[in-house]
């Protein structure tokens, strides 16, 4: 090779061929510096360490989380020389590392993604309580999706549901759950609610769930989205951007569906309670009827006395007209025709007598 | 017949005991819709004791964005 001429450009081609041979992809961990983004496009800045510095370059939509100056970040690339004999890494995907690298990643998206209004209250939907239909997106293999689908059998029976199986942390996870977000989007029979759920894990694993791109998915999703990620005191931007966050993946099927021993307690206090409605009605209906017999009681009660009472009334006055009542008050009772010469019959209170009239006198 | 949801029948209950605290309520009608709720009421209870969430895994492979 060495007596070989070759031109610049050849030199290059070649430079670059064994590049990729040997480094057709490598990760680097580092320092970034000199940030800065071309034309709203390209993305350049330097990634370094105590000693060395290389350049970098990326498309700015390969650019999942926020990058500043001085954050350590890890970056998988390959390298290559330019035209212009630059060496340089071409950067496929970059993330924060370290604890702190990935906190402040977190808010500065965080940040943005709030002044967007992504995260407004007023875009929330509420869930169907309970659903009929519901979609789950998580790592079948995890602990957090056994909880999630043991606590939803347990409370709640006659959903179907449907699972996404896709990585739940790594390089390609975010990509895996907006493709199963975008599934369930354009079924022909939507799901009524999409339910995004892991364990718990390291601020690493969870971030994920602080992907923009997997962030915006959720948030601009046609059906309402609950993601129950991580421990209770984890929250990620993906919980922001749900319609629903869950402190857990078992808060998530407890916030889904009720229990279906408190559903047969509370249906059964509604039973008693309108059995209580109809005694309640009973009692009244039958007060009333007493109330009425009693009344109708006392009015043909009272009819009667009166009645009696004029029956009295009448009989005593008969009694008053009796005529023997009037011979016993010293009166007497004359038969007969009243003529000279005739014959009379005179009646008193104890004898009878017959006598001659002898003079008849106008009165 | 197919047979109507859980969903469905717990709400085909609750418009029933509404009826209760409404304006419409009648002691003979009453009867008949107890009759009816206490009915309705056993079939849920039966069929939450019995009835699985049927589970359904996507066959699709999600390796990149749709």
């Amino acid at each position: 090779m060495q007596d070989t001429l070759i031109s610049v450009s050849d030199f290059i081609a070649l430079t670059n061929q064994t590049l990729e041979y040997a480094y057709p992809n490598v990760t680097i961990e580092g320092e970034v510096s000199s940030f800065k983004v071309n034309s709203g496009k390209f993305v350049f800045f330097d990634l370094k360490d105590e000693e060395s510095s290389v350049g970098c370059f990326m498309m700015l939509f390969s650019l999942r989380v926020p990058i500043e100056d001085g954050m350590k970040v890890i970056v998988v690339a390959s390298p290559k020389l330019t035209n212009w004999g630059k060496f340089s890494l071409t950067v496929k995907s970059i993330r924060p590392s370290g604890e702190g690298a990935i906190k402040k990643s977190f808010e500065l998206l965080k940040q943005k993604l709030d002044i967007e209004g992504l995260f407004a209250p007023e875009r929330k939907r509420s869930l169907p309580y309970p659903p009929q239909n519901l979609a789950v997106i998580s790592s079948t293999q995890a602990a957090g999706y056994a909880d999630f689908m043991k606590i939803l059998g347990d409370r709640w029976g006659g959903l179907n549901i449907e699972v996404a199986s896709v990585q739940v942390q790594g390089a390609n996870a975010p990509d895996q759950i907006i493709s199963a977000l975008g599934y369930f989007n354009s079924k022909e029979d939507l799901p009524e609610v999409i339910a995004i759920v892991r364990g718990g894990g390291s601020i690493e694993d969870l971030s994920t769930f602080n992907d923009e791109e997997l962030v915006r998915a959720i948030a601009t999703s046609r059906v309402p989205v609950i993601v129950g990620v991580g421990h209770e005191t984890d929250e990620t931007l993906a919980d922001l951007a749900a319609d629903v966050r869950a402190a857990t993946p078992s808060n998530a099927a407890q916030l889904l569906v009720p229990d279906k021993n408190d559903v047969v307690r509370f249906i059964n206090s509604r039973i008693d309670g309108a059995l209580d409605k109809i005694d309640g009605r009973a009692s009244i209906y039958k007060a009333q009827i007493n109330g009425l017999v009693e009344k109708s009681l006392k009015i043909v009660s009272s009819e009667i006395e009166s009645n009696l009472d004029s029956l009295r009334l009448k009989k005593d006055l008969l009694e008053e007209l009796n005529p023997r009542k009037v011979l016993k008050r010293g009166y007497s009772i004359v038969r007969g025709m009243l003529e000279v010469d005739g014959i009379i019959d005179i009646e008193t209170k104890d004898k009878t007598a017959k006598a001659v009239i002898k003079e008849v006198y106008e009165k | 017949m197919k047979n109507k949801t859980i969903n469905k029948q717990i709400e085909e209950l609750n418009q029933i005991i509404k009826w209760f605290d409404s304006d419409d309520f009648e002691l003979e009608e009453a009867i008949v819709k107890i009759n009816e709720a206490t009915e309705l009421a056993e079939q849920i209870e039966q069929k939450l004791e019995k009835i699985k969430n049927e589970v359904t895994i996507v066959k699709n492979k999600f390796d990149s964005k749709s």
